[in-house]
């Protein structure tokens, strides 16, 4: 019997991904003036050293601006000049301001889960970024909102404890396998994967099985049905 | 700025005085206070559990060496110059070391006219990497400090800045299990500020055991 609903916030509440892949491509372009490197290699680059500073800078657009400095400096072996690093730097702040669009169907599908379920919305992140998204996106049905540095089964666990609910009795509605429904899975939760359109190469997980806990919907008007099904099985 | 009360004065401190203090104490008064009903202990974290400012402090000076290199540093008002533009970018960044470093590297851009080489740039962004990687060094007596409250009163570990730089210091998965009661007792009073659209992620304890709870905070509404 799920009693407790959570809601992932960037893409599965609000648009978030193609913000930074805009700025990936603004990067991309910036470096081109310097080195010749195809898009592949230069991705393949930045994505490496972001991933190396994920322990000391954890998510958010603050590390990722840091990341594409210290890329774009090393790639091009110190030969970039100080007016496109500010071009960097101006980018990420864009990207700290953008405003809140939520996507097609979602206010109306967290109200109408809200109506039969406890919601709480679980978003992973720069604190100070995702608290001005929660302030702005107008969804008020949260009973609780969590921001947490990372979505992995310790984290899950503990809110769940917090939340005082069995594994059992939660179901995570997510965009990312990853953070979303695999460590939710692990623990004996249920999964409304709701794929978007991009999706961070970080977040991509590969051959994972829901074991039967674990409901695709192709968009936020098929949540409520997801979790009927998931109850009837339940 | 960065971690806590107010290294610059961007949140001037009130003169002596103007603060309603209830008792002032030191080392050397007699073990006696006002009596009162609390429920509940707080405390903080950056330079109150362990140290912080010195940290912000030293990349200051290692940014102004850096700076050294192009422009005369008494004449520039580096600091002053620093200061302003991490003032305007806390809207954008909220406290913490990667605000800092991002506002220290566009500092850095402004005050030389561009003419910073990207080898330097490189150097302050490995400034702010050192700053997130400080050790944490728990301040002097606190740990005893905080066993004696702990024994007497629940305690929360309530800190303020970068969710991930904080976390480190504190993990979460330190936290004890028998505690969640009473750490959902401190959710309900941070609600009210999570209303004011200040969310909190309560989590373990770390410097000391005895914590029942932690919150980090943006600290800016």
């Amino acid at each position: 019997m799920i009693r407790i609903v959570g809601f992932d916030g960037d893409d599965t509440l609000w648009r978030s991904q193609e913000f930074y892949d805009q700025a990936q491509l603004d990067f991309e372009a910036i470096i081109a003036r310097y080195i010749d490197l195809d898009s592949a290699g230069l991705r393949a680059t930045l994505l490496a050293t972001e991933r190396g500073n994920l322990a000391q800078y954890g998510y958010g657009v603050k590390g990722m601006i840091l990341s594409m400095v210290e890329a774009a400096i090393d790639l091009t072996g110190g030969r970039i000049e100080a007016k496109d690093i500010r071009t960097i730097m101006d980018m990420g702040k864009d990207l700290l301001v953008h405003p809140v669009e939520l996507l097609p169907g979602i206010a109306e599908a967290v109200e109408q889960v809200a109506q039969r379920f406890r919601v709480v919305l679980i978003t992973k992140g720069d604190l100070f970024h995702q608290e001005r998204k929660v302030a702005l996106c107008g969804l008020t049905a949260f009973q609780r909102i969590e921001i947490v540095s990372e979505k992995d089964v310790a984290t899950y666990r503990r809110l769940l404890k917090e939340f005082e609910v069995q594994p059992d009795e939660f179901a995570m509605v997510g965009n990312s396998l990853k953070s979303d429904i695999a460590p939710v899975i692990e623990l004996g939760g249920w999964g409304v994967y709701m794929p978007y359109h991009a999706t961070w190469e970080h977040e991509v997980l590969h051959d994972f099985d829901g074991a039967g806990h674990v409901v695709e919907v192709d968009g936020a008007g098929r949540i409520s049905e997801a979790l009927d099904r998931m109850m009837s099985g339940a | 700025m960065h971690g806590e009360s107010g290294r610059w004065p961007l949140f001037p401190c009130p003169p002596r005085g103007a603060v309603a203090i209830l008792w002032r104490m030191t080392s050397a008064s007699p073990a006696s206070a006002p009596s009162s009903s609390i429920g509940l202990v707080g405390f903080d974290g950056d330079d109150t559990l362990w140290k912080s400012e010195d940290y912000y402090r030293q990349a200051e000076q290692d940014f102004e060496s850096v700076l050294g290199h192009y422009i005369d540093l008494h004449d520039a008002g580096t600091a002053q110059h620093l200061l302003k533009v991490e003032r305007r970018n806390l809207a954008v960044f909220g406290y913490g070391a990667k605000g800092m470093t991002l506002s220290m590297i566009e500092a850095a851009i402004e005050l030389t006219d561009e003419r910073i080489s990207a080898a330097h740039l490189r150097q302050i962004v490995e400034i702010g990497r050192r700053t997130l990687q400080h050790p944490v060094e728990v301040i002097e007596g606190v740990r005893e400090a905080v066993a004696a409250i702990a024994a007497r009163w629940p305690v929360v570990l309530i800190t303020k800045g970068d969710l991930f730089h904080q976390e480190q210091k504190a993990p979460p998965s330190r936290r004890r299990a028998k505690n969640c009661k009473r750490l959902n007792f401190m959710n309900c009073a941070l609600r009210m500020r999570r209303r004011k659209g200040r969310s909190c992620s309560p989590m373990g304890p770390d410097v000391s055991q005895n914590c029942h709870g932690f919150a980090t905070v943006s600290g800016v509404a």
